[in-house]
């Protein structure tokens, strides 16, 4: 069984599934800005060509919430409630995505690492997973790659 | 290009709440016929017209404008999310302070209970990772980094939503109409939708409208000589300008539909 993104283009998927996913950023040729998602011209000094990077997959939390009413009625998720932050990662970019715990597990400035949340099954049977980061200090599934598990 | 300013010489509301079964445009027409009233005009005398409503539906600006009449005059869609209404309103007052029009008109509606029900479960693209949360959400961010920088605590929204519920029990036309002072500890104590924010700290998800007749303010008088307000613009309200304006407000709120 394999898996998927939910939209291809935004993260890395590797095969090793202890290895930490990587966001698909842009890094811009001529003053070194970072940006997630890709583009195409720098937002800083509008050069037109950025270079592909991937970034992550660690960061430090900026800011989460813990979301109790899912997005309208519960069409997307299964789970009843689920945490969601921004996380801003070394190379520049404040990123929003899922986030693994409970109200209580969750402090600004706790630094976390990608992982995954798998969404669904498709019809051909891979997981349809989406990023999601995790604390850290509780012991992140993932690691990054060629590093120790924590 | 000399800027004059802009009045407001008419308003007219439908009651928020939910109207499942009354078309969009039927609520706009009954907001704006009120407004015509009150400034005792016509649609013949309005010279342009700014329809807000947050759904990308094509055409539905000129659909809302047809229910008061065909006079050919110019009709603009405006959507801007949750500040839709006011940049409606905002668009008419520049276009009467540009002297491009005489009278303008902003007409906003809300149908959210179509939006819940035809809501996709996600957009595309980027969409795609990022549509997890509601609104409220976004702002539950926002609150808890506030928490953080400043020591904000839960109370204070309670407090500030508290507030906002006695204030809107005023208005007649406002859908939610407590029984009672509500409390910081009852808004506290509601459920909980995001941390921290709870159920009655969020605006509820309903469907109204609401319409102003925006003349210059060297017509307002010739308009409506009782009106609520002529303020000058883009100066800044003075506490002065605004106790005048609140006896009308006051008056205008005591108004059944």
């Amino acid at each position: 069984m394999s898996r998927v993104p939910i939209e291809a283009g935004y993260f890395t998927v590797p095969d090793d599934p202890t290895v930490a996913p990587r966001l698909l950023g842009s890094r811009c040729a001529s003053c070194g800005e970072a940006f997630f998602p890709r583009r195409q011209v720098c937002a800083r000094c509008l050069h037109d060509g950025c270079d592909d990077v991937e970034l992550g997959p660690r960061g430090r939390l900026w800011t989460w919430t813990y979301v109790h009413v899912p997005l309208f009625a519960k069409k997307d998720a299964k789970v009843a409630a689920y945490g969601v932050g921004q996380v801003d990662l070394p190379e520049g970019p404040r990123v929003q995505a899922l986030l693994l715990g409970g109200p209580d597990d969750f402090q600004i400035g706790m630094e976390m690492i990608l992982d995954f949340e798998t969404l669904r099954t498709d019809e051909d049977g891979n997981d349809v997973v989406i990023i999601r980061f995790s604390p850290l200090e509780a012991g992140a599934a993932l690691a990054e790659e060629g590093e120790e598990r924590p | 290009m000399r800027i004059d300013g802009a009045a407001v010489a008419g308003i007219g509301m439908v009651r928020f709440g939910r109207y499942p079964d009354r078309p969009a445009a039927h609520l706009a027409r009954d907001a704006g016929l009120r407004a015509l009233r009150d400034a005792g005009i016509t649609l013949a005398d309005v010279d342009e017209a700014f329809i807000g409503y947050i759904q990308p539906a094509a055409m539905i600006g000129i659909k809302a404008m047809k229910e008061l009449g065909l006079t050919g005059l110019p009709v603009t869609h405006i959507e801007n999310a949750s500040a839709t209404g006011l940049v409606a309103f905002r668009e008419a007052a520049w276009a009467v302070a540009s002297g491009r029009a005489e009278i303008a008109m902003a007409l906003a509606f809300d149908k959210m209970t179509d939006m819940a029900r035809n809501a996709p479960s996600r957009g595309a693209g980027h969409d795609q990772l990022d549509s997890t949360i509601l609104p409220a959400a976004y702002f539950a961010l926002w609150a808890q980094r506030r928490m953080n920088d400043y020591g904000t605590r839960p109370e204070h929204f309670a407090a500030i939503a508290a507030k906002n519920w006695n204030q809107g029990a005023l208005n007649t036309l406002s859908h939610r109409q407590p029984d009672h002072t509500v409390t910081a500890e009852e808004v506290l104590a509601s459920q909980l939708v995001a941390e921290p924010l709870t159920a009655m700290m969020a605006c509820p998800a309903d469907d109204g409208a609401a319409c102003a007749i925006v003349p210059a303010p060297s017509g307002c008088a010739a308009i409506s000589p009782t009106a609520g307000w002529c303020a000058r613009w883009p100066r800044r309200c003075s506490p002065r300008s605004i106790r005048r304006a609140t006896p009308s407000w006051a008056r205008w709120w005591g108004r059944r539909p």
